[in-house]
C-alpha cells in the first residue's frame, strides 16, 4: 500500500502541472493589455508633449518589467521560422500581436521589422514638430490614426488606415508618410510564405512568465488585482475563510443527516418510508440550488413577504469585536442558517442516495447472509457488518462533493452576499478583473486536487480488501 | 417480467419493454418530446405579430415574412408594415400566437415588473402578460418559451460534443487495451511526427483564424475546425506514408504495442481532477459571451463519464465470441470496433447522456444567472431568474423560471434513472 500511496502522491504532481498550465493558458487569452490596466495614465494615447510622452512610455516600460511581462511566455516556444525569437520584447501587447499576425501572413520578418521601425520613426517625428499649433485638429487626428495603425493586424485595414492618414497629413510629416507607404507596400512584395511553414523551437530557459507566475504561486503571490491594486493573496485570504467555514459546516451536516437517512431507506427497502425518502431526495437532488436560494431571499428575507432571515451578508452592520463571544456567534449563526441549508441540501440528497445504494449492495453479500444465519440480531448485522463496509464509497465521495461546493460557492455566495471566494470572483467577473478570476480558479483547482488526493488515500487506508500491487 | 417482455428476445427490445413499464421515465420521455416541440415552435407560440392576418383587405403571413428575411435574406416587408405595431393595428381578422410578445421586447407601459394578477395596461385579455413582466417590461412567459429552445440546445449540443469525444476515446481504450494495438516501429514514429506536424499546420498556424471563427458563430467555427482536422489528417498521412517502405528495414519492422488504454485513462484521470464548473465559469468570464462557447466548453469538459462507460462496456464486449468471429473473418479493427462492438456498448452511454443533459442545462442556467456566458440581450431561464434579485417582491420572477429549470433537470434525471434501470438486468427486479 505504501507504494500505491507514493505513486498516488506522485501522480498529483503532473496533474497539478497540467492545471497550472491550463490556468496560465486561460490567463493569457484574457483580452486587453495588463500593463495598461495597472497604469492610471494610458501610455498609448496620453501625452501631447514630447516630455510627457516619454514619461508615460517610461512608466509603461517600468510597470511592464515590474509585472514580468517583458519575459518570454514559456520555457520554450514553437514558432515559424519567420518569427524571430525576440518578438516578445516589443512592449505594446497589441502592436506585438499585430506584428505577429503580419509575420504569419507574409513570412518575412525583415520587412515587417522595417515597417515597425518606420512606424516608430513617424511617431517620434510627430512629436519633434508638435510645438507648432497651426495644424491643430489634423495633428491630433493623425496621431490617433497612427496608434490604431500600429495595432492593425489585417493588411487591407492597414492600407485603409494609411489612406486615412493621408487625409490628415501635415507637410512636415510628408517624407515620413512616403517612407511608411513604401514599407507597407514592400510587405507583400517581399513576402516569403515558405518561412511560415517551417516550425522552429526556441529555448528560453527559466526566465519566463510562466516560471515566474508558478514560483509566485508557491509563495502565495497571485499578482495584483486590477480593481483596487491590492495583492490578490491578501484579498482572497480574507475571503477564503468564509468559504471554508460554510463549506465545512455544510459538508459535515450533509454527512450527518445523509448517512442515517440512507441507512433507514435501505433497511426498509420498498416500504412507504423508503419510497417517501427516496422521492423527496430525488426532488431535492434535481432542485437547482440557485433557484432555492433566490426563492429564499425573495420570500423569507425581508422584501414584501416574510422576514425571518437577514437578506444576505454574514453579520449585522452593527456587529463589532466588542460584543461577547456568544452574541457574535449568535449573530453569525443567524446570518448563516439559510445559506448553510441551501448549501447542504443538494449534497445531502446526493450522499443519501449513494448511501442507500451502497448499503443495498452490501446487504446482498454472502457474508451478510452468514451473519444472519448464525443468528446475530438484525441491528448488529446492519450496523456492524453491513454499514461499515458500505461506508467506504461514501467517504470517497468527499472528493466529488468538495469541488462541487467550491464552484457552487460562486452562485450561492453571490445570492447571499457572503464575502467568500465565490463572491469575490463574481465581482471580478463583472469588473473583468482577470488576475483575480485566474487566482480563484487556480486555488479552487488545487483545493479540488487535494480533496481528491485525500479521498484516495482514505480509500486506500480504510479498505484493506483492495490490492494495490497490480492495477 | 411481463408477457410482452418474455416474448421479445433481443436485449434491446427487452430493455425498451422494461423502460415502458417504468411509468415515470416513460412519461418523462413524452414530456421531453413536448418540450422539444415547444422549443421548435417557440416562434409560433410566442411572437409579437400574428401568424396570419388580414390587413386593409390583404392577407399577410407576418411570421413567415420575418423568417424569409432573417433566414434567406429576402426583402419581404414594405417599410410602413415593417415598423407597424401589429397589436395596435386595426386588423380585419388575425390568428395570433398564444403569447403576443417576443422575449426581448420591452413593454414600457408594463415596466418595471408587473405581476400576472396585478393590473396591466393592455388592450385586451389576450394581450396580458400571463406570467408577468420583468424589470424592463419583457414578457416572462414568452421568455420561458423561447428559453426552452436555448436550454435544450445547450443540453443537446454540449452533450453531443461530449458524446463524440467520450465514445471515441472510450471505444479506443476499451477495444485495444494496452496490448491489442500493434504497429511497426516505423509507422509509430512517423505517425507521431506526422501528427505533431499536422497539429502545427492545422491548429497552431491557424489559431488566429480559428479564434476569430469562434467569435463569429457555430458554422464558421465548425467549417474551420473541419478544415484544420483535414490538414492534420493530410499532413499526418503524408509523413506516415513512407513507413510502408521503412517497415522492411530491421529497425522499422519491429512490432511495438501502443498503450492506448493507459494513455487515455491518464487523460481521463486528469480531466476528472479538473474542477469543470469552475473552469467553465472562468472561461466564460474571460471570453466574449456567446452561447456556442458555453456549449463547447461544457462539451469539452464533460466527456469523461461517457468515455469511462464506453470503455467498460467495450472491455466486456470485445471478449465475446461474435467479436472474435468477426476478427477471424479478417475484418479490419476499425470495422469490428465501430460496426460490431460499439453498437452493443452504447446502452450505458444513454444513461450518461440523459444525466449529462440535465447537468448541462443546470450549468448553462447557472452561468446565465450570473450574467456571464450568454450575451446580456439573450433571454434565458437563468437570466430571468436572476432578474428576481433586482425586482423586490416580484415572486413570479423567482418562481416560474426556476420551476422551468427544475422541471427540465428533473425530467432528464428521471429519464436517466429509467434507462439505467431498464438496461441493467440486476436492478430490474427492484
Amino acid at each position: 500500500m505504501g507504494a500505491y500511496l507514493l505513486r498516488r502522491v506522485l501522480f498529483f504532481i503532473p496533474t497539478l502541472f497540467v492545471i497550472t498550465l491550463l490556468s496560465f493558458l486561460i490567463s493569457q487569452s484574457a483580452p486587453g493589455d495588463p500593463v495598461e490596466q495597472m497604469l492610471t495614465a494610458k501610455a498609448g494615447s496620453g501625452g501631447e508633449q514630447l516630455a510627457e510622452r516619454q514619461a508615460t512610455q517610461q512608466a509603461y516600460l517600468d510597470k511592464r518589467r515590474e509585472l514580468g511581462l517583458d519575459l518570454p511566455l514559456f520555457y520554450f516556444a514553437i514558432a515559424p521560422l519567420a518569427e524571430p525569437d525576440t518578438l516578445y520584447r516589443i512592449p505594446q501587447v497589441k502592436t506585438q500581436e499585430a506584428l505577429r499576425r503580419l509575420v504569419y501572413e507574409f513570412g518575412n520578418w525583415r520587412s515587417v521589422q522595417r515597417y515597425y521601425q518606420v512606424l516608430q520613426r513617424v511617431d517620434s517625428a510627430f512629436f519633434s514638430i508638435s510645438s507648432d499649433t497651426s495644424w491643430g485638429e489634423r495633428r491630433t487626428d493623425f496621431r490617433a490614426i497612427l496608434i490604431l495603425l500600429s495595432q492593425e493586424k489585417e493588411y487591407g485595414e492597414i492600407l485603409y488606415k494609411l489612406h486615412q492618414l493621408q487625409n490628415k497629413l501635415i507637410p512636415p510629416l510628408y517624407p515620413f508618410y512616403q517612407e511608411l507607404l513604401a514599407a507597407v507596400e514592400a510587405l507583400p512584395k517581399e513576402a516569403q510564405p515558405w518561412k511560415v511553414y517551417i516550425p522552429v523551437v526556441h529555448w528560453y530557459g527559466i526566465h519566463n512568465q510562466y516560471h515566474r507566475w508558478l514560483t509566485g504561486l508557491f509563495r502565495g503571490d497571485f499578482g495584483i488585482s486590477y480593481q483596487d491594486k491590492r495583492p490578490i493573496s491578501q484579498k482572497l485570504g480574507e475571503a477564503i475563510r468564509w468559504s471554508l467555514v460554510i463549506n465545512f459546516i455544510s459538508i459535515l451536516l450533509a454527512y450527518f443527516i445523509a448517512i442515517p437517512l440512507g441507512v433507514t431507506s435501505a433497511v426498509h427497502r420498498g416500504a412507504l418510508r423508503d419510497r417517501a425518502v427516496s422521492f423527496t431526495l430525488f426532488m431535492l437532488y434535481s432542485l437547482p440550488s440557485f433557484w432555492v436560494g433566490t426563492m429564499a431571499i425573495v420570500f423569507l428575507c425581508g422584501g414584501d413577504y416574510l422576514s425571518l432571515f437577514p437578506p444576505g451578508g454574514v453579520q449585522s452592520t452593527e456587529h463589532s469585536g466588542e460584543w461577547s463571544l456568544i452574541a457574535r456567534l449568535g449573530d453569525w449563526a443567524y446570518h448563516l442558517v439559510l445559506p448553510v441549508i441551501v448549501y447542504t441540501y443538494g449534497s445531502l440528497a446526493f450522499l443519501s442516495r449513494q448511501m442507500r445504494t451502497a448499503l443495498l449492495e452490501t446487504l446482498q453479500q454472502d457474508y451478510i447472509r452468514t451473519a444472519r444465519a448464525k443468528g446475530l440480531p438484525e441491528a448488529v448485522v446492519i450496523w456492524k457488518h453491513a454499514f461499515r463496509n458500505s461506508l467506504i464509497p461514501i467517504i470517497t465521495l468527499l472528493a466529488s462533493v468538495f469541488p462541487a461546493m467550491i464552484s457552487g460557492s460562486v452562485i450561492l455566495e453571490t445570492i447571499f452576499s457572503i464575502p467568500g471566494m465565490g463572491f469575490v470572483s463574481y465581482g471580478a467577473m463583472v469588473a473583468r478583473d482577470y488576475p483575480v478570476i485566474i487566482a480563484v480558479f487556480t486555488i479552487g483547482a488545487i483545493l479540488t486536487l487535494i480533496g481528491i488526493l485525500i479521498a484516495d488515500i482514505l480509500y486506500a487506508v480504510v479498505d484493506p480488501r483492495i490490492s494495490y500491487t497490480k492495477r | 417480467m411481463t408477457n410482452v417482455a418474455t416474448l421479445s428476445h433481443s436485449p434491446r427490445a427487452r430493455a425498451w419493454e422494461a423502460f415502458k413499464q417504468n411509468r415515470p421515465s416513460y412519461y418523462s420521455l413524452w414530456a421531453v418530446c413536448v418540450l422539444a416541440v415547444i422549443a421548435l415552435l417557440a416562434d409560433v407560440i410566442a411572437y409579437n405579430k400574428p401568424l396570419v392576418a388580414s390587413y386593409q383587405g390583404r392577407v399577410i403571413w407576418p411570421l413567415f415574412r420575418d423568417y424569409g428575411e432573417s433566414w434567406f435574406g429576402l426583402r419581404l416587408w414594405e417599410e410602413d408594415l415593417r415598423r407597424m405595431d401589429w397589436r395596435g393595428a386595426e386588423l380585419d381578422w388575425a390568428v395570433w400566437p398564444l403569447v403576443r410578445y417576443t422575449p426581448e421586447e420591452l413593454d414600457l407601459r408594463n415596466a418595471p415588473a408587473v405581476g400576472p394578477f396585478s393590473e396591466q395596461i393592455v388592450r385586451s385579455f389576450a394581450e396580458r402578460h400571463f406570467l408577468g413582466t420583468d424589470n424592463l417590461g419583457r414578457d416572462v412567459l414568452s421568455g420561458l418559451i423561447h428559453g426552452t429552445r436555448i436550454s435544450l440546445t445547450v443540453g443537446l449540443v454540449s452533450v453531443g460534443i461530449a458524446a463524440i469525444i467520450g465514445i471515441l476515446l472510450g471505444a479506443l481504450a476499451g477495444y485495444f487495451g494496452d496490448t491489442s494495438l500493434q504497429v511497426s516501429r516505423a509507422s509509430l514514429w512517423l505517425g507521431f511526427v506526422g501528427i505533431l506536424l499536422g497539429l502545427y499546420y492545422g491548429f497552431y498556424l491557424r489559431r488566429f483564424v480559428l479564434g476569430e471563427a469562434l467569435g463569429q458563430g457555430f458554422f464558421p467555427f465548425l467549417g474551420n475546425l473541419l478544415l484544420s482536422l483535414c490538414i492534420v489528417g493530410g499532413v499526418g498521412g503524408l509523413v506516415w506514408a513512407p513507413s510502408r517502405l521503412l517497415k522492411r528495414t530491421r529497425w522499422g519492422g519491429k512490432r511495438v504495442h501502443i498503450w492506448v488504454d493507459l494513455t487515455i485513462s491518464r487523460v481521463i484521470e486528469v480531466m476528472i481532477s479538473l474542477p469543470t464548473t469552475l473552469l467553465i465559469f472562468t472561461v466564460a468570464a474571460i471570453a466574449k459571451p456567446s452561447l456556442f462557447l458555453v456549449m463547447a466548453v461544457i462539451g469539452l469538459t464533460s466527456w469523461t463519464g461517457i468515455a469511462r462507460f464506453t470503455r467498460g462496456e467495450m472491455l466486456k464486449v470485445r471478449s465475446l465470441e461474435y467479436i472474435q468471429a468477426a476478427r477471424a473473418l479478417g475484418y479490419s479493427d476499425v470495422r469490428v470496433m465501430f460496426l460490431h462492438a460499439l453498437p452493443n456498448s452504447l446502452a450505458p452511454v444513454l444513461v450518461s447522456i440523459a444525466f449529462g443533459i440535465a447537468s448541462a442545462v443546470l450549468v448553462e442556467s447557472g452561468l446565465s444567472f450570473l450574467g456571464i456566458g450568454v450575451p446580456p440581450t439573450t433571454v434565458t431561464w437563468g437570466s430571468l431568474l436572476s432578474s428576481a434579485r433586482s425586482a423586490a417582491g416580484a415572486w413570479w420572477l423567482a418562481v416560474f423560471p426556476g420551476l422551468a429549470i427544475f422541471i427540465v433537470v428533473t425530467l432528464f434525471n428521471i429519464l436517466g434513472e429509467g434507462i439505467r434501470d431498464s438496461i441493467d438486468p440486476r436492478l430490474q427486479s427492484r
